[in-house]
């Protein structure tokens, strides 16, 4: 059984067709980047694998785990251990972030049978998971998002995947808008994660965040599917010649 | 579920205390440099409060949250009257409506010829949280001294359905994201212990 297997999917947005005919097959531990110009539906792959409603599936299917993905509300993924690091995250007024993660955690745990997390064990979590990845306890009473900086907000993006440790991670452009030093920092925070039991999906323009994380497998997505697929070296080919013979 | 009686709170040496809901047409006279600070929790009917700030330096602070559920009617009128210069007045409104509930809200500022340098702020802001549910605004500020700071602003919306995506890609389910976002929505206009009247609010109709 394969850990993440797409067959097939075809996806549109109010009648406009975006993924057509994508497949992708991911087993544990394996960390898979998509690559593709503007329009070639890879923020749809990634919000059609977490839920969003706005997409409509009309063909295709998603396991994951061996469940079938597209029967399960966006909540229920979650729990079942996907996470998306979102392109834009989403602002909360009111909502502070340790707030937040502590309702989202236990969440999870109730999904799974289990007791909410005790305060203190709460706090041990949160400590150590937000001084990794620099993020003050300041921004942890913070509500969720609200003024802060594109660097922040990846930052806490990266930060949420650490305190919830989901199993697959699906990561929107991470590296867009960030500065070299937060780039380190991002990429530190996922390749701290990288374990046998959890497998990555990552979505870019630049080569440059594959320096800090070495990926298994590289793909080309244009016109809503893969074109192409190879190893690290394709991105480097890619940055070099651009997407136009794959077009 | 109990039924939820319209609440005000009063300022009175430092702390909040409930008053009797001022039913009818209520008119608020604030001398020498004392501040007016109520605080409503509105579910049904009428409120219309008139304050008149009468002496350099007095002040009110009015902060309302109405919850509109069913097929209520609820009209809110808060009209203050900046009748000194150097006054300050701040009404602060927070609602949420459902099913068809209808909303009328009415901010007045008056700020006659003799009320220079006076203040007066006026924010409303409601969630629709059904297709049926109206809520109207209708802000009314009538100036007419030169050197005065006034402000008003309205918005009416339903929720961001990307703040329940995000939520939910959380883990956190569709009931308890909208709680966690109306709460923080209104929170901070109502004291702690009333709120567990918001959450009975939202338990029932949501």
């Amino acid at each position: 059984m394969a850990f993440l297997e797409i067959k097939d999917l075809c996806v549109s947005v109010e009648n406009k067709s975006i993924l057509n005919g994508f497949s992708l097959t991911i087993n544990t531990g394996e960390v898979h980047v998509i690559m593709g110009p503007n329009g070639s539906g890879k923020s749809t792959l990634a919000n059609v694998l977490a839920g969003h409603p706005a997409y409509q599936v009309t063909q295709g299917s998603i396991y994951f785990k061996g469940k079938d993905l597209l029967q399960m509300s966006p909540d229920e993924r979650a729990n079942n251990g996907v996470f998306l690091a979102f392109q834009h995250p989403t602002e909360l007024p009111g909502v502070s972030t340790a707030l937040f993660l502590k309702t989202a955690l236990n969440a999870k745990r109730k999904y799974l049978g289990e007791k909410p997390i005790d305060a203190v064990q709460y706090m041990k979590r949160l400590k150590t998971r937000s001084q990794a990845l620099n993020v003050t306890d300041e921004m942890l009473k913070r509500p969720v998002n609200v003024g802060f900086s594109g660097g922040e907000k990846k930052k806490t993006e990266t930060f949420q995947m650490a305190f919830l440790e989901p199993d697959f991670c699906i990561l929107d452009e991470m590296d867009s808008g960030l500065d070299v030093d937060a780039l380190k920092v991002v990429s530190d925070g996922i390749n701290v994660l990288r374990e046998p039991h959890r497998s990555f999906l990552m979505i870019t323009h630049f080569q440059r965040l594959l320096t800090y994380i070495e990926p298994d497998y590289i793909h080309i997505m244009v016109n809503g599917k893969i074109v192409k697929s190879g190893d690290k070296t394709l991105a480097a080919y890619v940055e070099d010649k651009g997407y136009e013979e794959f077009k | 579920m109990k039924n939820l009686n319209n609440i005000c709170l009063i300022k009175k040496n430092g702390h909040f205390e409930t008053v009797p809901y001022p039913r009818n047409e209520t008119v608020i006279n604030v001398s020498g440099s004392d501040s007016f600070d109520c605080i409503c929790l509105h579910f049904s009917g009428d409120l219309n409060l008139k304050i008149n700030l009468l002496d350099k330096k007095a002040s009110c602070k009015v902060h309302c949250v109405y919850l509109a559920a069913r097929n209520e009617q609820l009209n809110l009128t808060i009209d203050v009257t900046h009748a000194a210069p150097d006054t300050h007045s701040e009404q602060l409104i927070r609602g949420l409506a459902t099913d068809s509930s209808v909303v009328s809200f009415n901010g007045v500022i008056r700020m006659p010829y003799n009320s220079q340098k006076c203040i007066g702020n006026q924010n409303h802001r409601a969630i629709l949280l059904s297709e049926k549910a109206r809520v109207q605004a209708i802000p009314e500020l009538e100036i007419f001294a030169d050197d005065v700071q006034c402000s008003h602003g309205s918005a009416i919306g339903p929720l961001d359905k990307n703040q329940i995506f995000y939520m939910q890609s959380r883990g956190i389910d569709k009931k308890t994201a909208y709680h966690l976002l109306l709460n923080a929505f209104i929170a901070d206009l109502i004291p702690e212990e009333y709120q567990v009247l918001t959450t009975d609010w939202m338990n029932t109709y949501l």
